[in-house]
């Protein structure tokens, strides 16, 4: 099957809300060795943009939407119990979204690459306060919070959070991915390590923040 | 290309930074003579008549208000044309009259002009009209 003809089959099945297909083709796909950040970036990625569109020209509903991104996330949480880490690091990492955003499931795909990748993950995912996010990120100090943001509107909560956390915290290092526009990421620039344009170029970024 | 990345012709910098705090506190009644006015403009009435319409309305005019205030504070125009775009799109597939958007920053001007009391709402009010008069033209089929 080439990777058009896997999107296609997995965007299907995801569509008709199919999700024992969708998690044996995941499977069929794993026995053939397909890395998880071709599995990540070409097929789950693009199927739930191309849901999300459908949705957005009310090709599909509400539920169907919701049953879609469910089946990703019992994907997304099949890949986490089985995934081995490929070595130890020794640090960690606080991943989830950036205050009062409800898009997670970016998270979840960030939280396992980083921790196959060797850290060790606390995941909160999203729709967290600005005042408990900041609380929680100063008791367990972690060596990396990573965070997405998707809609612009959590942009005052994400700056807040961003200075409280740079002037507490100041070894904690910070990533942010999932912001397209150049204007948001010159303005997001001052606050954190690195803006990451993709998953994987946040893993190795990541790691080399804390020089491993 | 993204929409920042061509001709930003609306700018915020007029906008003073007390004036846009004080729209977010007036958020909430701002929300209100929004979605009031949609009761009461002629052409509007199948949305006021229509529930699962009026649930999106409500939901859109929130998530405008929200982005309308960040965009401004931070001076991102092209983040606020980008998703005005996605919000026409979104809601011309709902079935939404041509007009509603439109109609809706009026509502938001008129909201500002009416609870901003101590406060410069003119300047706010401007680029509500310009953000108005832009959808009006894309509502007509022109250009932005």
């Amino acid at each position: 099957m080439t990777r058009e003809e896997q999107q296609n089959v997995f965007y299907e099945c995801l569509r008709e809300g199919n999700r024992r297909r969708c998690l044996n083709l995941v499977k069929e796909w794993e026995q053939q060795q397909l890395p998880d950040e071709q599995l990540y970036n070409d097929i789950i990625i693009p199927a739930l943009v191309h849901i999300g569109e459908a949705w957005e020209n009310n090709e599909l509903g509400i539920v169907e939407e919701h049953v879609a991104t469910q089946t990703i996330r019992t994907i997304l949480g099949y890949k986490a119990a089985t995934l081995t880490p490929r070595r130890t690091l020794h640090r960690s990492a606080l991943v989830g979204c950036v205050p009062e955003e409800h898009h997670d499931v970016a998270t979840m795909i960030m939280a396992n690459i980083l921790e196959k990748d060797g850290w060790q993950v606390m995941h909160f995912g999203g729709s967290v306060p600005r005042h408990d996010l900041f609380e929680s990120i100063r008791r367990i100090k972690p060596d990396l919070l990573c965070l997405t943001m998707k809609s612009i509107g959590c942009l005052e909560s994400t700056i807040e959070l961003l200075s409280d956390v740079r002037a507490t915290l100041p070894d904690t290092k910070i990533l942010i991915g999932g912001i397209s526009m150049p204007s948001v990421r010159t303005i997001l620039a001052e606050y954190v390590d690195v803006i990451a344009d993709d998953f994987q170029q946040g893993a190795e970024q990541a790691a080399r923040l804390v020089n491993a | 290309m993204p929409m920042e990345a061509v001709a930003e012709k609306i700018s915020f910098s007029a906008i003073a930074p007390q004036d846009i705090a004080e729209f977010h506190r007036q958020r909430d009644k701002i929300h209100a003579a929004v979605i009031d006015r949609i009761h009461n403009t002629p052409g509007m009435e199948a949305i006021a008549g229509d529930e699962e319409k009026m649930r999106i309305a409500h939901e859109s005019v929130k998530i405008l208000i929200e982005n309308f205030h960040a965009t401004v504070k931070f001076q991102l125009p092209g983040a606020l044309l980008e998703y005005l775009d996605w919000l026409r799109r979104y809601l011309r597939s709902r079935d939404f009259p041509a007009a509603f958007l439109h109609s809706i920053l009026t509502s938001m001007r008129n909201g500002a002009h009416a609870f901003l009391d101590e406060y410069n709402s003119d300047d706010l009010g401007a680029v509500l009209m310009e953000l108005r008069r832009r959808e009006e033209r894309m509502a007509e089929g022109g250009a932005a």
